[in-house]
């Protein structure tokens, strides 16, 4: 397990916006839908998902609907709205250009300075 | 945020719902967890379980998730107000006396703001009140004139409505009383004389018909009246077809045109010249003032008073250079005691309510002492409860509850302390006001209109929101700061040290507050008590007075001095009246007429005023004033007898010192001797030196305008009467009006100062009384939180007696450290009310130690309950409860 990751300050959001956009998925498909895109290489705490869902779909950058699950199950889907499609790009924008600067500055080496 | 905004909604509403969708939607996750564990080989009830585990706890989850939809706000603040509820449940004491103190201060705060913004703040009912003025002409070398007497000669006045460039328009009035006969029966009715542009230069429109306009304002003309909402309501029946009526006024007939809306009745109060005159409350009927041309062009002749409507963009400055300018240009045709007239104009607001600006201030300076002293209070009675509930708070800290969150509590308790506080706070604002309208003295204008408006309601929450914001904010924030560790290991004392100086602090600063209130009531006690004691040079106990006023038909002094003297001799046989006589003016009556004499023997000086009055035989021993040399006047001193005059004493004193002033001659309308000296009347106001006084007999010259004044043991409603039927004997087109007995003339001139001293006195009462209860409440809690040091004392053997003067030691080193400070800042406080004092000077060391002994003793007695308690305690039961 020593490659798994503990997830950094206020990525969740993000995550559970980028996997909801590739389509409408109940709350345990996120959670899924995470682990398989991360190649199951982040740790994510199951009990937190469901307050950062709500306070998402609060904010009106998702949305949910009751359906029925592929297992015949009622389940409470979350879709993307247009908000969130904004705010999933905007985001992400930043994080790589965030990733970007911090992979530079510390693959400096003292002979470039 | 509308998208928050509907979801909170939604979470809230709908929480049931909420609720149970989000029960399943947990429950479905952790199924498909286990059933993919089951799926991939492990025994269904360990998935379950791995499930739950790497689920972790769900209720937590759910709260997070209730939280992150806004949907526990609501929940939470109720349950926050009904555990505050619950908590102000189990100490009422707590509860009642911070409500009440609460009450106290928010009323009594928002019942003078409501006073100060009827007074002040409320625009005036004109159009564009804010360009309106007064436009006096003082001559400074008289001196003893209200600039209020000052207006203009009638020349003057119509110089400067035709040469200047600064008004929009100008208008002169009077403040006149007029008998007025509708349908046989007459009465008195206060009324203006006014010239055409007085209503164009107010901006009123009529209820009813027509205002008055320079069309009317001319002699020849048909007259014409404007009359009043109230007067047309009380004598006309509020009739719509009045327009057109004609009435009697004065004797001379006259038609009605128009009917002013209600709010309309200047000039009146404060805004009339007689301020003093309880019957020029408000106007009842304007009439054209239709000057002669002889009169338009009188410079030594004026008995109205200006006013104007700037131009749109001229200030005051620059109208009164301009209007001092045309002044300066006529001056030189002013006869020589007039001359050197200067020119002040004064905006509406300044001049109707300028002179009350001052008490207003002090009283609201006053109060806002006082909610100083009610806020301190609520902050250390909740203070004190904190610390009580110290251990309550690390526990919930403990628990995991936040700061804000505690704040957020405990504030919600003040909230409800505050909303009930304000509640009742408005209601007795309201019940106060009131009061207040009900015995308010005429003179501070509009007084009687004020009422608890929209503006007064939002002070009201203001104060309230900011008193919680004191009381309950910051207690909170000192409790919430509290570590757990050192509270839940050393039990509630281990708080004490943080907050009890803040404690104390609070303590002596609402003593000082106290102090300079009361010192500041001691210091009007004091004036009002020597104002009582002060010598009138009158006798007013059972004395009644009445107004009449003759019109135009008795046009000669014989005439007038017949119809007098008629009415005096019969009057004088009614039964129970001793004496009875007339007079131009009455001691405070209001009105004065002051004048210019030559005494033989001095130089004519014109600045030396005296006052004059002419009066029939019987006044000196009507009024009951004293005749100290020669004799008062008789029914012998007519017109064809020998010119005679009476002075009084300061006026022998001054010009005839150590010799009699008995057959010395005085020039005034002739050449007269002197019979007489009385003694000197205070006769304008209670408050000022008489000036030297003057009398020449009623008889001898005859005034169409009298007051009538009687001795008699009758009750003054049966004397009128009386005299009322004698009256409508002689002439029933003349009407009585303004009866009065000598106490309610000496009540209305000390209506003021009574006011005032009533306001300032109650003020540092409720101050007082507060500051015992705050004393007492820091006390009481102090003794509880030494329950054990005093326990173990006892149980080392100190007396009870011991134990006593410990607690009373320390109540009253609180209540005279406050005690020292109030009596410094009093030094300067009284300051401001240096004008309102009456032979007593503001920093007066007498009152000040009277106050600081009184308070000394009232505060040991609120220490002494408190330190009775701490010598019952049972050293036994004490050190258990540790």
């Amino acid at each position: 397990m020593s490659d798994r990751l503990d997830l950094l300050q206020g990525t969740l959001d993000l995550l559970i916006l980028k996997a909801v956009s590739l389509g409408p998925l109940h709350g345990y498909g996120v959670l899924l839908r995470i682990q398989q895109i991360s190649s199951d290489r982040l740790e994510i705490q199951q009990g937190s998902l469901y307050p950062a869902l709500y306070r998402l779909e609060h904010q009106g950058v998702i949305a949910s609907e009751w359906g029925e699950s592929e297992n015949k199950r009622k389940a409470k889907y979350y879709r993307l709205t247009a908000a969130g499609r904004r705010q999933l790009r905007t985001e992400a924008e930043k994080w790589s250009q965030m990733a970007g600067l911090m992979a530079s500055i510390l693959s400096t080496t003292a002979e470039e300075i | 945020m509308l998208v928050r905004l509907r979801s909170w909604w939604r979470a809230t509403r709908h929480a049931g719902l909420a609720e149970s969708e989000m029960d399943a939607e947990l429950r479905a996750h952790i199924d498909a967890h286990a059933e993919r564990l089951t799926a991939s080989g492990v025994d269904p009830a360990e998935a379950r379980r791995r499930a739950m585990l790497d689920f972790g706890p769900v209720a937590y989850a759910k709260e997070a998730c209730r939280d992150a939809r806004g949907a526990n706000f609501l929940p939470a603040l109720l349950q926050d107000l009904a555990f505050g509820l619950r908590m102000l449940r189990k100490s009422p004491g707590f509860a009642a006396l911070a409500v009440v103190t609460l009450a106290i201060g928010i009323g009594a705060t928002t019942a003078v703001f409501s006073l100060v913004d009827g007074v002040l703040l409320r625009a005036l009912p004109y159009r564009d009140p804010g360009r309106l003025v007064y436009l006096f002409q003082p001559i400074p070398h008289i001196t003893g004139v209200p600039l209020e007497g000052w207006g203009p000669m009638n020349a003057d006045f119509y110089d400067w409505q035709s040469q200047n460039h600064s008004f929009a328009s100008l208008a002169l009035f009077t403040s006149d009383s007029d008998n007025l006969s509708v349908d046989g029966g007459a009465v008195r009715v206060n009324s203006s004389r006014v010239t055409g542009d007085f209503f164009r230069t107010l901006g009123v429109e009529p209820a009813l018909g027509r205002a008055l306009g320079p069309d009317d304002d001319r002699s020849g003309v048909e007259r014409v009246v404007v009359i009043s909402h109230a007067l047309w309501q009380s004598q006309f029946g509020a009739d719509p077809h009045v327009l057109g009526r004609q009435v009697l006024l004065d004797a001379k007939p006259c038609r009605i045109v128009g009917v002013m809306p209600p709010s309309f009745a200047f000039p009146h109060g404060a805004e009339s010249l007689e301020t003093a005159q309880a019957s020029q409350k408000t106007t009842a009927m304007w009439v054209p003032y239709a000057l002669t041309p002889q009169q338009k062009t009188a410079r030594d002749d004026g008995s109205g008073n200006a006013i104007g409507r700037l131009k749109p963009g001229v200030t005051v400055a620059r109208a009164q250079s301009e209007i001092a300018a045309i002044t300066a240009g006529f001056d030189k045709l002013h006869p020589p005691i007039f001359q050197g007239a200067q020119v002040a104009i004064r905006s509406f607001d300044i001049e109707i309510a300028g002179g009350s600006r001052r008490v207003l201030m002090i009283f609201l300076a006053a109060v806002f002492l006082l909610l100083l002293i009610a806020s301190s209070n609520i902050a250390s009675l909740v203070l004190a409860r904190m610390h009580g509930r110290s251990r309550e708070f690390s526990l919930r800290t403990a628990l995991g509850a936040s700061r804000a969150r505690l704040i957020r509590q405990l504030s919600t308790e003040s909230l409800c302390l505050a909303g009930a506080g304000g509640v009742l706070g408005i209601v007795s604002a309201w019940l106060t006001v009131r009061l207040l309208v009900h015995i308010h003295p005429a003179n501070i204008p509009r007084l009687e209109e004020t009422t608890i408006n929209a503006r007064v309601l939002l002070f009201a929450l203001g104060v309230s929101l900011s008193t919680v914001l004191f009381c309950g904010l910051f207690p909170a924030w000192s409790a919430s700061r509290c570590e757990i560790n050192d509270v839940l290991k050393r039990a509630s004392r281990a708080v004490r040290g943080s907050t009890a100086g803040l404690h104390r602090g609070l303590a002596i600063g609402q003593v000082a507050l106290t102090f300079v209130l009361l010192a500041g009531a001691g210091l009007l006690i004091r004036s009002f008590l020597n104002l009582q004691a002060i010598d009138k040079g009158f006798h007013p106990a059972s004395t009644v007075s009445l107004d009449i006023r003759l019109d135009g038909r008795y046009n000669s002094p014989e005439r007038q001095v017949a119809f007098y003297r008629q009415l005096i001799d019969r009057t004088a046989k009614l039964p129970g009246v001793e004496a009875v006589a007339a007079s131009t003016n009455l001691p405070l009556g209001g009105g004065e007429s002051i004048s210019t004499i030559e005494v033989e023997g001095f130089p004519y000086s014109d600045s030396t005023f005296f006052e004059q009055r002419n009066v029939s035989p019987g006044y000196f021993a009507a009024e009951g004033i004293p005749i100290v040399e020669g004799r008062a006047f008789t029914d012998a001193d007519t017109a064809n007898a020998q010119p005679v005059a009476i002075v009084s004493r300061s006026f022998a004193r001054k010009y005839y010192p150590g010799q009699s002033a008995l057959g010395r001659r005085i020039h005034t309308s002739g050449h007269r001797v002197i019979v007489g000296v009385v003694g000197d009347v205070r006769q304008y106001s209670l408050e000022t030196t008489p000036p030297m006084q003057f009398y020449l007999p009623f008889y001898q010259l005859g005034e169409g305008s009298a007051h009538m004044v009687a001795r008699t043991h009758l009750p003054p409603a049966q004397l009128a009467s009386g005299m009322r039927t004698l009256v409508r004997n002689l002439d029933p087109a003349i009407a009585v009006a303004g009866v009065r007995t000598g106490a309610d003339l000496v009540a209305a001139a000390t209506a003021e100062r009574r006011f005032e001293t009533f306001l300032l006195t109650t003020f540092a009462g409720i101050a007082l009384f507060l500051s015992l209860v705050g004393l007492y409440a820091l006390m009481t809690y102090s003794v509880e939180q030494r329950t054990a040091e005093i326990g173990v004392r006892m149980a080392l053997g100190a007396q009870p007696a011991g134990v006593m003067r410990l607690i009373l030691r320390q109540g009253s080193t609180l209540a005279l450290a406050g005690i020292a400070l109030g009596f410094a800042a009093a030094w300067f406080a009284t300051q401001a009310l240096a004008t309102l004092l009456f032979e007593v000077r503001p920093a007066d060391v007498p009152t000040f130690l009277l106050v600081a002994l009184l308070f000394t003793v009232v505060s040991l007695a609120a220490c002494y309950f408190p330190a009775r308690r701490a010598t019952k305690v049972d050293p036994m039961i004490s050190l258990r409860a540790e």
